[in-house]
């Protein structure tokens, strides 16, 4: 239960932590988009305003362009028109004499095609340069007849067509010539090439694919800066922005353009005065400026939605930094908690050592003291009341002081079974060849009798507590020394090798009474004997003491012997062993 | 020098032990005087002549000290620690006598000035032996303090 409940926690909080992460990266995303979709619309708007106002800039200035023109053809026809010289001569009449005057006209200003006079019915009395066959021609018809007799004010017409060669596009300037008392005694018209007269335009840059055309007060147009060399003339009248012209609006537009069949932008200007309206116009697509808001906005977008991924990067990375280092914090806790645990059983194993020292010296002591009381008085018994004891009493007691001493021996090897367990240890490079031969020497003591040929390698050295591994050396010799007793030539030696890695493993080896292989696994175990104890005393405790201690140094232990042909133990010190003393720590 | 002059004192709480331990004496032809006290505050009573050996003369002082370690009420490290820092019993041989062979007795008895540090065999031969021992070194062969 409580293994699920933390399981429902753990998801619990995994899932707080993921949409945690979500809702942060939804807002982030939505303020992003909403700045990005913001700067859209400012951008678009502005590129789009500052396209149309460009395009419309245009129409005006052309249209004020041709206005100016206009003015001075005009300003030139009436200066012509009004020479006292001039009038005179047509007021009398003298139409040859009067062209005369003018027979420069057509050199001296360029965009003149030919100039002729008509008397106020339109009737063709002179031109230059002259052609033949028009004179006496009724022009009534024309369109700037009809213009300048409406008021007899100057006239600019319509585009047309000449009707004689070159066909190209004119039109004309219409002013009538008046007697000294102000009557109407003919009409001046210059022709003039609409070509020409509109050179201008081409200078005026209308942008890439961007055209200006000219619509006339007819609602015909009069030229295209795009086909300006073509003649004919084109009726756009019915269109609606040559409707807006002719009724003297302006404005900007896009929309559809019928004739090029694609979304264009679309300006338009009347030219004040004279009818006529200038159209600026460019395919939308081409339009610079909305090329140029089309990869704007382009660019602003990738550039938004580059923020938008190191945004949500960042996000992920920051939610990832932030879960490495809950998992670091909880690793340090964890470690805490480990350490904490540690130092309590360090505690407790402190406390089960006091323990088992306070045991230890009970047992040395207390247990020591009655077997000290029924050995002595034993004794006692033996001598004083010997006379009245049997042999079989005193064999009793003789072996009942023997159980006792026995017993002595017993409580001696487990207390030092237990004090090498709890013996602080000093690990130091020692002269084991020297602690070998010593043990040797203590033997011989015991035993001068005893003639065991013993061999112990010079010069071996170990890092080990010394006292410990005294207490080793003593209990393997002191068992090699034993086992040999029923030995002829008992050899005993001592040495050591190294292993396969380098690390020395020290033996003891003897030829005497040796074990059974199958029982080896027997040997290290506390009060495990393989001999009988009327063959070979002992209490079964020393090896388990030596594999204690060994143990404690990190090493290995273990035994090869065959029955009736000695015995070898091996043992190593672990790992310590290998480093040179310069290395070791303090 | 009257050898059985100089007087034994026996601190021993057991009375078995105090039995083999006169025993082992007599075994040893050791005649001396053996006074015998059976915890660590009548030790030091006796020692320094106070409580119920008030009226002990302070200048017959005991030869030798056989000290056990584990007394009722004070034990024998602290007898053998106030023994040593009293004027009087300062030099006075202590030998301690004990069951225990823990290293922490025997470094606590040296450092406290004991003169010998023996362990009670279980084999009582092997222990009348050491008292014959004790008693000829301290008794026969140690010039003792000047009084």
């Amino acid at each position: 239960m409580i293994a699920l409940a933390k399981l429902r926690d753990i998801g619990e909080s995994l899932i707080a932590r993921a949409s945690i992460r979500w809702l942060a990266l939804l807002l982030v995303s939505a303020a992003v988009i909403a700045t990005a979709a913001n700067s859209y619309r400012e951008i678009d708007k502005e590129l789009t305003e500052m396209t149309l106002s460009r395009r419309e800039t245009i129409a005006q200035i052309a249209a004020i362009m041709l206005a100016e023109k206009f003015g001075r053809v005009m300003d030139v026809a009436v200066s012509l028109a009004t020479r006292v010289r001039f009038s005179e001569l047509v007021t009398q009449g003298q139409w040859t004499e009067a062209v005369k005057i003018m027979k420069n006209v057509p050199q001296d200003f360029p965009h003149v095609e030919r100039l002729f006079l008509t008397d106020a019915k339109g009737i063709l009395k002179a031109d230059v340069p002259a052609l033949s066959g028009v004179r006496g021609t009724n022009f009534s018809f024309r369109e700037w007849y009809r213009g300048v007799s409406w008021d007899w004010r100057p006239y600019v017409s319509p585009v047309y067509m000449r009707t004689a060669a070159p066909r190209i596009n004119v039109f004309a300037v219409a002013v009538p010539i008046r007697n000294a008392t102000g009557g109407v005694v003919g009409i001046l018209v210059l022709q003039i090439r609409v070509q020409s007269l509109l050179e201008w335009i081409n200078t005026i840059d209308t942008g890439r694919k961007g055209f200006v055309y000219l619509i006339d007060s007819k609602g015909q147009m009069a030229f295209h800066s795009r086909d300006r060399d073509r003649s004919g003339i084109t009726d756009l009248s019915g269109t609606p922005v040559a409707k807006k012209l002719l009724r003297g609006e302006h404005g900007v537009e896009t929309g559809l353009d019928p004739v090029e069949n694609e979304e264009s932008i679309v300006a338009y200007a009347p030219v004040p005065g004279y009818g006529w309206g200038v159209v600026s116009q460019q395919p939308l697509r081409a339009s610079l400026a909305f090329a140029t808001k089309e990869a704007q906005l382009r660019r602003l977008l990738t550039g938004y939605g580059f923020i938008l991924v190191l945004c949500v990067t960042a996000i992920f990375m920051v939610s990832r930094i932030a879960g490495e280092r809950k998992r670091a914090e909880d690793g340090r806790r964890m470690k805490a908690k480990l350490e904490r645990r540690v130092a309590e059983r360090t505690h407790q194993l402190d406390a089960a050592n006091k323990e088992l020292e306070a045991f230890s010296y009970s047992v040395s002591h207390d247990l020591r003291a009655p077997l000290r009381s029924i050995d002595g008085f034993g004794q006692a018994l033996l001598e004083d009341c010997a006379d009245r004891l049997d042999d079989q009493g005193r064999q009793y007691l003789q072996r009942i002081r023997n159980a006792t001493q026995r017993m002595g021996v017993l409580i001696d090897d487990l207390l030092m079974l237990s004090r090498v367990t709890r013996a602080e240890m000093r690990r130091e490079t020692m002269d084991l060849t020297q602690v070998a031969q010593s043990a040797i020497i203590g033997l011989e003591i015991i035993e001068p009798n005893r003639k065991v040929e013993c061999q112990v390698q010079t010069g071996m050295v170990a890092d080990g507590d010394p006292r410990l591994i005294r207490i080793v050396l003593e209990n393997l010799l002191g068992n090699a020394w034993k086992f040999t007793q029923r030995t002829d030539l008992a050899r005993i030696e001592v040495g050591s090798h190294t292993d396969d890695t380098g690390a020395p493993v020290y033996y003891v080896h003897d030829n005497g009474a040796g074990f059974d292989m199958t029982y080896a696994d027997k040997l290290f175990g506390a009060f495990q004997r393989l001999h009988a104890a009327s063959e070979f005393p002992g209490t079964g405790i020393g090896l388990a003491t030596v594999q204690r201690i060994i143990h404690r140094h990190g090493g290995r232990v273990w035994a090869k012997g065959e029955t009736g042909k000695g015995a070898s133990f091996y043992f190593t010190l672990g790992s310590f062993t290998r480093s040179t003393p310069q290395e070791n720590p303090a | 020098m009257n050898m059985n002059a100089l007087s034994i004192l026996l601190v021993e709480d057991n009375p078995d032990d105090e039995e083999l331990t006169l025993r082992a004496l007599r075994q040893n032809n050791i005649m001396n005087k053996v006074d015998v006290v059976r915890d660590g505050v009548e030790a030091l009573d006796y020692l320094f002549c106070q409580g119920a050996h008030k009226t002990r003369n302070p200048s017959q002082k005991p030869a030798i000290v056989m000290l056990d370690l584990k007394l009722p009420k004070v034990d024998g490290l602290e007898v053998l620690r106030r023994l040593r820092s009293n004027e009087s019993t300062r030099l006075m041989p202590v030998v301690i006598l004990t069951s225990s062979k823990e290293e922490q007795d025997l470094i606590t008895g040296y450092s406290l000035g004991a003169n010998s540090y023996i362990r009670k065999p279980v084999d009582f031969k092997q222990f009348v032996s050491a008292v014959g021992q004790i008693g000829l070194y301290w008794l026969v062969l140690n010039e003792p303090p000047p009084k």
